[in-house]
């Protein structure tokens, strides 16, 4: 319970902070809109607003995964943690978007596969951009960062063309379901969790941000 | 030359085989009438058996355009097994095709097969004779005229099946036809000739028309003279019965709900996340909870706000023609669904504009995208008439209020009661419910329209004209609804 109260506590510290709080509004903003954008004004006309919204949603975390993740690979535990924690809960706590355009799209796709998929794909994001940074300091060219998490994510989807299943490309997985792409990313999720969880907090996230 | 003779003979072997694969002895199927197909409406179909084991009999039509693309639409019906000689007739719709393959088969095994190009593919009606002696009436039809033997046996007594009908000839030389076989054919929109005096075992057919001419639902019955059947078939070749399913569709058939508008949803969307952000920020640990908490509420309210009552819309709206004692009445279905899927419906009918899909006996399988929108016009049928016009009187045989009553050339009525009787007259001119707008124009000067909420009945301008006078008005204006 201890635990858990700091964990919140920590979490709630985490979005306050100036960044997050950036990035929530400009989240919620770009929802917003998309959402006026692609509505329609006719009752004849088919309401595709969901399908945009989820393409917007998973460019965006995966930009912010693989980018919060990156920049933290040298950062202490406790603050890669919170950080991908609070990503996930900022994609919970947009949630009410998914479902109200879900409801007035009617696309093919159960709305429990956005639902799970989307912290799942944070997560994953977050823990390969984590490699990324790790792989590029043990390089020394953290420098070349700014390009290299557009080449991540450029390199899978080219991951899935070979392939030729929808595996590792956040986005043509996130409206249609695809199993593979689902163990792929809990398979990355869970090994993120491990690392993230390896040891207790050892720096408060306010020294970390800071 | 041994060797062009020995190629002959392996062509004609070959030949022979094919023609014992697709019409087995146990099993021959027969498509619309003599084998003739009438493309782009109903046609009957005819399966005899022999012995059989229950099967499966299939009907595939590969058609499509330009516009439309390859389509793929077939017919499925189970056959019962049985001993000794088994028919089954249906009717079905014969689009446009480029291939039509048909089998027959059990689970284990296929029984016939066959297949029919795109030459045999012609939209033109048929001219029907019922003789002894065909060939003496041939040369009255038109040379562009696709005209046919048939026995009197083989006459379907469905209505549908003559949708590619023009004209009927009977002139007693061959067992005499049902009367329901001709009174469907009538309805249907067909003339039918009777070559007056018909013998003694054709006296049934009185029943059907004791005039020189006579309207029946949607068609003609013509008593004529050896002399006078010629006139009769100019008749029927310039009569079109008014084809007024398709003027039923419109885009308020089916009015969707209202949704939401954009700025509501805008305005709504950004309180919520508001709300969240102030929550986040200066709430700590309590505002963070209280923020998921208003999420879990969002997501409730948002999909019951945004999400329509129902999936799928259907309306329907039916159009009786009727002279008579008989209406044909065809039926349109226009439904919308919101997801893809594929849907069952218990109806037999054909979907506008072409889709593909599978008609079983009594049951429509189709795929429909998202969002999308499907017309289908059900197979006709033949029913009481309700609405009536008889010597400037209009009555209403039904048990239902008509509203909307109009006579075309005189003007608006007052509505008619179940079993009311009232006679035309002028009256004050109102504004008319908009289907008729597009009804109107399909029809002549004389006929009545009513309605029972989405039910109009049409009753055409009864027809008294002697033989003499047949031969003195031109076809056309017989067509337009001439009355004596």
């Amino acid at each position: 319970m201890r635990y858990l109260t700091a964990l919140l506590t920590d979490l709630s510290d985490r979005l306050k902070q100036t960044d997050m709080l950036q990035f929530m509004t400009l989240f919620f903003a770009l929802q917003m809109v998309v959402l006026f954008a692609t509505w329609p004004t006719n009752n004849q006309l088919a309401n595709d607003s969901w399908f945009a919204l989820m393409q917007l949603k998973a460019l965006s975390m995966t930009l912010l995964g693989v980018g919060y993740g990156s920049h933290l690979s040298n950062h202490p535990a406790s603050s890669q943690r919170i950080t991908c924690l609070a990503l996930c809960t900022i994609v919970i706590l947009s949630f009410p978007f998914d479902l109200s355009s879900y409801a007035a799209s009617f696309p093919a796709t159960p709305p429990a596969w956005t639902l799970i998929i989307l912290p799942l794909s944070t997560t994953a994001m977050f823990g390969l951009g984590l490699l990324l940074g790790h792989i590029s300091s043990f390089l020394r060219i953290r420098a070349l960062l700014p390009l290299s998490i557009p080449a991540l994510i450029f390199g899978l989807f080219a991951l899935d063309i070979s392939l030729g299943h929808p595996i590792s490309n956040p986005f043509s997985a996130i409206t249609t379901v695809a199993p593979y792409h689902l163990i792929f990313v809990t398979i990355i999720s869970l090994l993120t969790l491990r690392y993230v969880l390896r040891r207790k907090p050892q720096a408060s996230t306010q020294e970390v941000t800071s | 030359m041994t060797l062009q003779l020995t190629r002959w003979l392996c062509l004609i072997v070959l030949s022979s085989f094919s023609l014992a694969y697709t019409q087995s002895d146990s099993a021959q199927l027969e498509l619309g009438f003599a084998g003739e197909v009438v493309a782009d409406t109903w046609n009957p179909v005819r399966l005899v058996l022999r012995d059989q084991p229950a099967a499966t009999l299939r009907l595939t039509f590969e058609h499509g355009g330009f516009i439309d693309g390859e389509l793929r639409t077939s017919y499925q019906a189970d056959i019962p097994a049985g001993r000794g000689l088994y028919v089954f007739e249906d009717d079905v719709y014969f689009p446009s095709w480029r291939r039509l393959i048909w089998t027959l088969s059990t689970d284990e095994r296929l029984l016939a097969s066959g297949s029919i190009d795109r030459r045999p593919v012609n939209p033109d009606p048929l001219h029907i004779i019922v003789s002894a002696n065909p060939g003496r009436w041939r040369a009255l039809y038109d040379t562009n005229d696709r005209v046919i033997d048939s026995s009197a046996s083989y006459l379907p007594e469905r209505s549908a099946a003559y949708a590619g009908v023009a004209s009927l000839l009977i002139d007693g030389t061959a067992a005499a036809p049902r009367l329901q076989a001709l009174a469907a054919a009538s309805a249907a929109g067909a003339t039918v000739i009777l070559l007056d005096p018909l013998p003694d075992s054709h006296n049934d057919l009185n029943l059907l028309s004791n005039q020189p001419t006579q309207r029946v639902a949607n068609g003609w019955v013509i008593r004529t003279p050896e002399n006078g059947v010629k006139d009769a078939l100019e008749f029927s070749a310039s009569f079109v019965s008014p084809v007024l399913a398709e003027a039923l569709f419109n885009d308020t058939l089916l009015d969707l709900p209202a949704s939401v508008k954009p700025l509501s949803m805008l305005i709504a969307a950004a309180v919520f996340s508001v709300v969240v952000l102030l929550l986040v920020r200066f709430g700590s640990v309590p505002g963070l909870l209280t923020g998921v908490l208003l999420m879990v509420v969002a997501c409730f309210a948002g999909w019951s706000l945004f999400r329509p009552d129902a999936a799928q819309f259907v309306r329907s709206r039916s159009v009786s023609v009727s002279a008579g004692s008989l209406a044909l009445t065809t039926e349109v279905r226009s439904l919308f669904r919101f997801p893809a899927g594929t849907l069952s419906l218990p109806v037999t009918a054909r979907p506008t504009p072409a889709l593909a899909y599978e008609q079983h006996q009594d049951e429509l399988v189709l795929s429909t995208g998202r969002w999308q929108r499907v017309n289908m016009v059900l197979r006709p049928s033949v029913r009481p008439a309700v609405l009536h016009q008889d010597d400037g009187v209009l009555s209403n045989t039904g048990s239902v209020l008509l509203t909307d009553v109009y006579v075309k050339g005189v003007g608006r009525q007052a509505p008619l009661e179940a079993g009311a009787r009232q006679a035309i007259s002028a009256q004050e001119d109102a504004p008319l419910p908009e289907v008729y707008d597009r009804l109107l124009p399909l029809l002549s000067n004389g006929t009545a329209l009513g309605r029972n909420g989405g039910h109009i009945h049409i009753a055409l301008p009864p027809a008294g004209v002697n033989a003499n006078v047949l031969n003195h008005v031109p076809s056309q204006q017989l067509a337009q609804g001439w009355l004596p």
